[in-house]
């Protein structure tokens, strides 16, 4: 092996290295939390936070929202920290951020935004992310009403293990409601994969 | 009086009347006497190979009582400051050390014995079972993360922030859970065993398909 295959693979190792010492830091923060209470661990999340580390970040973001113990509430700081977090892909951030959006927290509504963040995390397979998307489609939230993509939302959601999505699969296709005909087998169908043990 | 000349028993029967009484006795050492201090011994590699492994997502490892609980680092969806945890229960897993154990006593001629049940527990089946448990407690994270149906495992009542692994990964680690409950805890005792004994198994097989051969031949 030369010296050109070496340094791609020293550096791989340097980044993994770096990700174990970023993953024990913030492990201990938790522990800390745990153990010591949210204000103990506080200086050591945000430390992790500013590094960029997005799991620190989301934590932090939600012990400034609740205001837990010793912690004083700061929605404008938690605000930020979950945008940096989202902005990193962790999927807690974005699925907060998504709700807060459409409930209008910390800024004016914007049901756009919020169905485009769910939307993005739907996608890549979030099941909840999925529900919210398809309730939307359903009541026109951020976009006009749309029944044939909710229903294809809730049945993302409702083969990805979320119970209420498969529930409302079934109410449809008994009721005939989204569009669709009523049909009773399907509206079964449904109600066998909302509750696969029940039959 | 006519006397009939005893004919020795074949090496494969004197395998099962010796495994009749050794692995009931194993089985009843490991149940009454060696469990836990087995558990001890298989907590420390998993505990330290789940945090290597799973780092991002594992907090740690902790015994309650006849679980170990794999805290995790990924927050509930609808309590995102508190993390989740999930049971493991381990114990089915240690069955894999009695029944070596009393196939290695059963065997009428096994070389250095001691040193195969000695050697093949530490450096075979240790690292074996912390292997099984290890498929067993990643499907439990896979369920609790992608959360629907598969080997009939109900998944939890609560979610977690986390993305879903994809399908085939979930299905694989299905199979390694399966494999891990189902298949392996009786193939690594027998194939290591096996191994172990060769000569000896290679004999006995031999043994038999010579006398069934004369069975036949006598018609």
């Amino acid at each position: 092996m030369n010296g050109r295959h070496l340094l791609p693979l020293l550096l791989a190792a340097l980044a993994l290295g770096g990700c174990g010492e970023s993953a024990d830091a913030y492990r201990a923060a938790v522990r800390t939390q745990i153990e010591q209470g949210p204000a103990a661990a506080l200086p050591a999340l945000t430390r992790l936070a500013e590094a960029g580390n997005p799991q620190a970040q989301f934590r932090l973001a939600m012990l400034l929202l609740e205001g837990a113990e010793g912690v004083p509430r700061d929605g404008r700081a938690a605000l930020d920290w979950l945008s940096q977090a989202a902005d990193k892909g962790e999927v807690g951030a974005r699925y907060y951020l998504g709700h807060f959006a459409h409930q209008g927290f910390g800024g004016p509504r914007d049901p756009g935004r919020a169905l485009a963040l769910l939307s993005s995390l739907g996608g890549q397979g979030y099941a909840p992310a999925q529900f919210d998307v398809a309730h939307m489609y359903e009541q026109g939230i951020g976009t006009d009403p749309d029944p044939a993509t909710a229903v294809q939302w809730y049945a993302r959601a409702a083969r990805g293990g979320f119970t209420q999505a498969a529930e409302r699969l079934e109410k449809a296709y008994r009721a005939g409601e989204l569009g669709l005909t009523a049909d009773p087998a399907e509206a079964d169908r449904w109600r066998r994969i909302a509750h696969p043990g029940s039959f | 009086m006519e006397t009939q000349a005893v004919r020795p028993r074949s090496p494969l029967s004197q395998l099962t009347l010796r495994a009749l009484l050794a692995l009931p006795a194993c089985l009843a050492l490991w149940w009454f006497l060696l469990r836990e201090p087995l558990l001890e011994l298989l907590f420390h590699p998993v505990r330290w190979t789940a945090l290597e492994l799973w780092g991002t997502r594992v907090f740690d490892l902790v015994v309650t009582g006849e679980s170990w609980n794999l805290q995790t680092l990924l927050p509930l969806l609808q309590k995102p400051l508190t993390l989740a945890e999930i049971q493991l229960f381990p114990t089915r897993f240690t069955v894999v050390f009695p029944l070596f154990w009393g196939l290695v006593l059963a065997t009428p001629v096994a070389p250095r014995r001691w040193l195969q049940l000695v050697g093949g527990t530490a450096l075979v089946l240790l690292p074996a079972v912390v292997a099984l448990v290890l498929l067993y407690a990643q499907f439990e994270l896979g369920s609790h993360i992608n959360h629907y149906v598969v080997v009939g495992q109900q998944p939890p009542e609560f979610w977690l922030l986390a993305l879903p692994y994809p399908d085939w990964q979930y299905h694989a680690m299905a199979v390694g859970r399966q494999l891990a409950l189902l298949v392996l805890p009786t193939l690594i005792p027998v194939a290591v065993w096996a191994a172990f004994n060769q000569r000896w198994l290679n004999g006995a097989m031999r043994d038999a398909a010579a006398s069934f051969q004369a069975r036949t031949a006598r018609g």
